[in-house]
């Protein structure tokens, strides 16, 4: 039973959290500043924190900092700021993830249980395999040309399971649509561009928790696509 | 009642034709009384005849002298017929008209009048002078020179230099055949020119031509004779006796005296001598010898030229031209015609005087009357003048002035084309008419400008000079100053300089001179700094304009009014700065009240959602329950949009956001596009069609931003097209420009404009029950501006189109490698 720790000086917000964690079979304990969540984190044992920024006496990104002096559990940020300046400093710090204000419960229950899986997963480390290539918390096992989501397999079609592997095998790369089209469907694309953006949209449903905001498969506008590295 | 009785338009009509027809009156009785004083009120008909006579003959009477002169000196062989084609051309219908000319002694010499006589009755109009040619013979003149160099020194050397002045008033005289040869049995060929003066005196008797001193007249002449005396010249004494026209010999003796003599040429003939006369005469002068056939000859000619002179001597006496009318005009002709208009206009001159002054008296009356009776306003005082008492005033003291001038000249042409008297007074009485009307209408104007008190606003000079003075009315006092200057420069220059220089310069002229070109120069410069502050201020304005509102600097400071002005716009640059950097700062602050604002109802708007969503899962009681939650769930999500979408929309209007412009390509982009919104658009039945070009356009755009642009645009076309329409998104480019067209048909009726579309918070439908928070046009719009594009709206019935333009972004090409090779070879 792995046990969460909620902090967010908004008592409310704490409880809706409280209610959809544990209704997922969760154990929860909640702190509403910064301090609080420190004193628990420092005497508990907690397998991932969901925190706050802004907060009373210390805020979520002091308080994380604090945390990962001496831990690396996973911490989700939960931010009413939607500027992408804020999320870029709070993955910096350390944290794993953010979830913007207002969010949906289904996308926290989503985001909680993929950071947990890479967490657990990551302490049982599976052994090298040569023919699996991991990225971040997808894993593509040439093999059997399937994938995995944080050790959850991903039903994927081939040419899903081609675009994704030619995105693995060059992460961080941008590829234009012309140029995926042309290695996995080895032609030319003549007016079918679009196929390239329709597949990689399906792909983007299956792998993301919440399609709009991607976190792996990231659309480079007027450039092309690539899986961000992790 | 009398008062009505003078503003009634009939009186005022009645005075105003009243004072035109005494007017008429009144010029017309003018004009006969001068022409009777040019007569001298003649009340007899010889008077009468003489004047029109002159009158008539006036013009024609130098014709006529020509004529007649050229008969009388015999120029034309068959005279009668000159006379008959004279007298044919001359006077063709005039058959009244008649000439009769005489010598000086009183002899017919001819007349188109074959009963002439001394007594016949006539007009006598004009007795002309004509010179008549008395005698024209050759008369030799013998002179001897000593030898040929005395002869032509004496002549060439200028000892008769009258001749030589007006070579042209003398005839040509010669030698006679036998001074020639008799010269040229000397071996040499001499030839003398002597011309006597033409210019003729007349006498009308032969009293008068003896008694004449031709030494007071012709002052050379005493020179000439002593000149003859010395040469013992026996030509004087040896002139032979006239007489051919009875004139005695004695008057051509006397007249015959001035100016003889005068050229003489020798030279050798070819053959004989080869040395001229004129070098001959050199070499005696530097001195050389002569050589031995020289000197011969030198000895024949000293003793060979005694040499007879004839010349030509014309002798004039006066005939008389007498041009006169018969005394009974017997023949009706024009001239009949013009005597009878012109006896009858004289014959009253003193009944013109008594018409004239009565005509005036009358015409002072009536325009009296009528000036009293103009009234420049009606019963009810309203204006009601007409337009006509606008018009520069100047027209109307022009008008009289140029018909009067205009009829004088067309009458004297009149006259001179031998128009009929009768024509020439019609038309005077109708230009006398018109000058009266145009001077009535002068006075007619005059009083009511002055009744409106606007007799010197109504000049066009006033107004000219009001509009000129205005135009400076609020200038500063340098602008006079300048003016001033201008206008002393271009006196000084135009008026001054040219005066001197035409009298010559003298001392202090030079220095004036001087002083008006340093005065000259000054203006230059001043012109040149005006110029520069101009484009200074230019400048500085030009800077404003692009939104620049720092002070400008100036090379050379800016003095008087031009310092003024740059004050002023530096006044307006600070003013503008402060107002745009409040602006600036305001808008930065509401953007951050916004954005903080939205934060603050993020929290609660956090837990609405999610509890509303927790007792979704909750058992409801009643159908109504769940109704009503959903609802709350509906307006959280949109609550969720707005509060998002609001901070955009701040941000993106007021450029409160960093974009990375960065080469995109519109093809990828689209073609992304495509690929994101087919499931969305198919769940509507909706078609995207796109257009592409074939080649691949490139612009600078931030990814992320130019993405929400079409994001919000599609998004539209999602929400409110029409299900089983297509989505057009066309792409075209010029090169310069890529342009980007989106359009789909409304599914519900576009009664809005386009620019309310753009507005915040306006959707298509202009009610708000759709999801949406309304802001997605104008934040594309705003984030379109922010990467240098342009998005435009366009509704035409139920069709949508937005129209995005960016320019298009020329990749610069590599450099290419090793373009230039070193010039030194690598070392081996």
């Amino acid at each position: 039973m792995e046990t969460i720790l909620i902090c967010d000086d908004e008592r409310d917000i704490v409880s809706a959290l409280n209610i959809y964690l544990r209704a997922e079979g969760w154990k929860t304990v909640c702190a509403y500043s910064g301090k609080e969540a420190l004193e628990i984190a420092a005497t508990q044992n907690i397998q991932l924190i969901l925190m706050d920024i802004m907060m009373p006496e210390m805020d979520g990104i002091t308080a994380m900092t604090e945390i990962r002096k001496t831990s690396n559990v996973p911490v989700i940020l939960l931010t009413a700021k939607s500027e992408d300046s804020d999320k870029i400093l709070g993955l910096n710090v350390g944290a794993d993830d953010y979830i913007t204000k207002p969010f949906s419960p289904a996308e926290v229950v989503a985001r909680v249980r993929s950071q947990l899986r890479r967490y657990l997963r990551l302490g049982a480390a599976e052994a090298d395999d040569p023919n699996v290539l991991t990225v971040g918390s997808i894993a593509l096992d040439m093999k059997a040309r399937s994938a995995t989501l944080d050790g959850v397999p991903v039903p994927l079609t081939p040419i899903e399971y081609e675009i994704l592997s030619l995105l693995m095998h060059n992460a961080g790369t941008v590829f234009p649509p012309r140029d995926i089209y042309q290695a996995v469907w080895k032609a030319n694309p003549i007016g079918s561009e679009n196929t390239v953006a329709v597949h990689i949209r399906h792909l983007r449903e299956k792998l993301e928790i919440n399609p709009q905001e991607p976190r792996h498969i990231k659309v480079v506008w007027g450039q092309g696509y690539k899986l961000e590295k992790p | 009642m009398a008062r009505k009785n003078v503003h009634s338009p009939v009186f005022r009509g009645l005075s105003v034709v009243l004072s035109i027809l005494f007017m008429w009156g009144f010029g017309l009785s003018l004009l006969l009384v001068f022409m009777n004083i040019s007569i001298g009120f003649a009340d007899n008909d010889e008077d009468f005849r003489q004047a029109f006579l002159e009158q008539t003959f006036r013009k024609e009477s130098a014709d006529l002298e020509s004529y007649i002169g050229a008969y009388l000196q015999k120029d034309h062989d068959d005279s009668d017929q000159y006379l008959i084609s004279m007298q044919k051309q001359y006077a063709p219908d005039n058959t009244n008209f008649r000439f009769a000319v005489m010598d000086p002694e009183g002899n017919l010499l001819m007349s188109n009048d074959p009963d002439y006589s001394d007594k016949t009755p006539m007009m006598v109009s004009n007795i002309s002078r004509l010179p008549v040619l008395l005698d024209s013979q050759q008369y030799p003149v013998q002179k001897s020179f000593e030898n040929p160099i005395s002869a032509y020194s004496e002549i060439i050397n200028g000892d008769i230099p009258h001749l030589l002045d007006h070579p042209e008033e003398f005839d040509v005289w010669y030698f006679t055949d036998d001074d020639v040869q008799n010269a040229h049995k000397n071996g040499l060929n001499v030839r003398v020119y002597s011309e006597p003066v033409s210019d003729y005196e007349f006498f009308k008797t032969e009293e008068e031509a003896e008694a004449f001193d031709y030494s007071t007249k012709y002052s050379d002449l005493a020179e000439w004779e002593i000149l003859a005396a010395n040469a013992s010249s026996p030509a004087l004494n040896q002139l032979p006796e006239t007489g051919q026209t009875g004139v005695p010999a004695e008057t051509v003796k006397r007249s015959d005296a001035d100016k003889v003599v005068v050229f003489v040429q020798g030279y050798k003939s070819v053959e004989q001598l080869h040395v001229t006369l004129e070098e001959y005469y050199d070499r005696k002068v530097v001195g050389e010898p002569i050589v031995a056939a020289d000197a011969e000859l030198e000895n024949k000619l000293m003793n060979s030229l005694d040499i007879t002179i004839r010349g030509r001597r014309n002798t004039y006496l006066e005939s008389r031209l007498l041009i006169y009318l018969p005394t009974q005009l017997e023949v009706q002709d024009s001239i009949r015609a013009n005597y009878t208009v012109y006896h009858s206009l004289f014959r009253h001159g003193e009944l013109s005087v008594i018409i004239m002054f009565v005509c005036l008296i009358l015409t002072v009356i009536s325009c009296i009357v009528m000036c009293t009776a103009v009234d420049p306003a009606d019963k009810n005082g309203r204006n009601r003048v007409s337009r006509v008492h606008s018009i520069f005033y100047e027209l109307f003291w022009l008008l009289p002035v140029a018909l009067l001038v205009l009829s004088a000249l067309t009458i004297d042409l009149l006259y001179y084309q031998d128009c009929s008297y009768r024509m020439i007074v019609i038309f005077c009485a109708g230009m006398v008419l018109t000058i009266a009307a145009s001077c009535v209408l002068w006075l007619y104007t005059t009083a009511i400008r002055a009744k409106m008190g606007t007799f010197w606003s109504s000049f066009g000079t006033y107004r000219f000079f009001r509009f000129v003075l205005s135009l400076f009315s609020n200038a500063p006092g340098s602008t006079f100053a300048t003016i001033a200057f201008a206008i002393i420069l271009f006196v000084l220059n135009g008026v001054v300089v040219p005066s001197m220089t035409h009298s010559g310069l003298g001392r202090t002229d030079k220095i004036i001179m001087f002083l008006i070109l340093v005065l000259d120069l000054l203006g230059l410069l001043f012109l040149t700094y005006c110029i520069y502050a101009y484009f200074e201020l230019h400048k500085l304005v030009k800077k404003m304009e692009t939104g620049d509102f720092e002070p400008a600097e100036h090379t050379v400071p800016l003095a008087g009014d031009f310092g003024r002005f740059d004050r002023s716009l530096n006044e307006i640059t600070d003013r503008v700065g402060e107002i745009v950097a409040r602006q600036t700062k305001a808008e930065h602050l509401r953007t951050e009240l916004i954005t903080n604002v939205s934060h603050d109802l993020k929290t609660p708007l956090t837990s609405i959602v999610n509890y509303v969503d927790l007792l979704s899962r909750e058992p409801m009681q009643t159908e109504t329950a769940s109704e009503y939650l959903e609802v709350l769930q509906r307006q959280a999500a949109r609550l969720k949009k707005l509060t998002i979408d609001l901070v955009d929309a701040s941000k993106a209007s007021t450029g409160n956001l960093t974009v990375e412009l960065v080469p995109t390509d519109i093809r990828v982009l689209l073609s992304q596009l495509a690929g994101e919104y087919e499931e969305q658009l198919s769940a509507r039945d909706l078609m995207l069609m796109q257009n592409l070009p074939a080649e691949s356009i490139t612009i600078l755009a931030d990814g992320r931003q130019i993405w929400r642009v079409f994001d919000n645009l599609l998004n539209n076309a999602c929400k409110y097209a029409l299900p089983g329409t297509r989505v057009y998104l066309d792409v075209k480019c010029d090169g310069e420009t890529v342009e980007i067209t989106m359009k789909n048909i409304s599914a519900t009726p576009l009664n809005i404009s386009a620019d309310a579309l753009m507005e915040r918070f306006v959707r298509g439908d202009a009610s708000r029950h759709t999801e949406g928070s309304g802001l997605g046009l104008s934040i594309a719009k705003d984030l379109t501006a922010l990467q240098n594009g342009v998005l435009d709206l366009k509704t035409d019935g139920d069709l949508f189109k937005a129209i995005l333009r960016f320019p298009v972004y020329h990749v610069p090409e590599e450099p290419a490698e090793e373009a230039a090779e070193p010039e030194t070879p690598p070392a081996e």
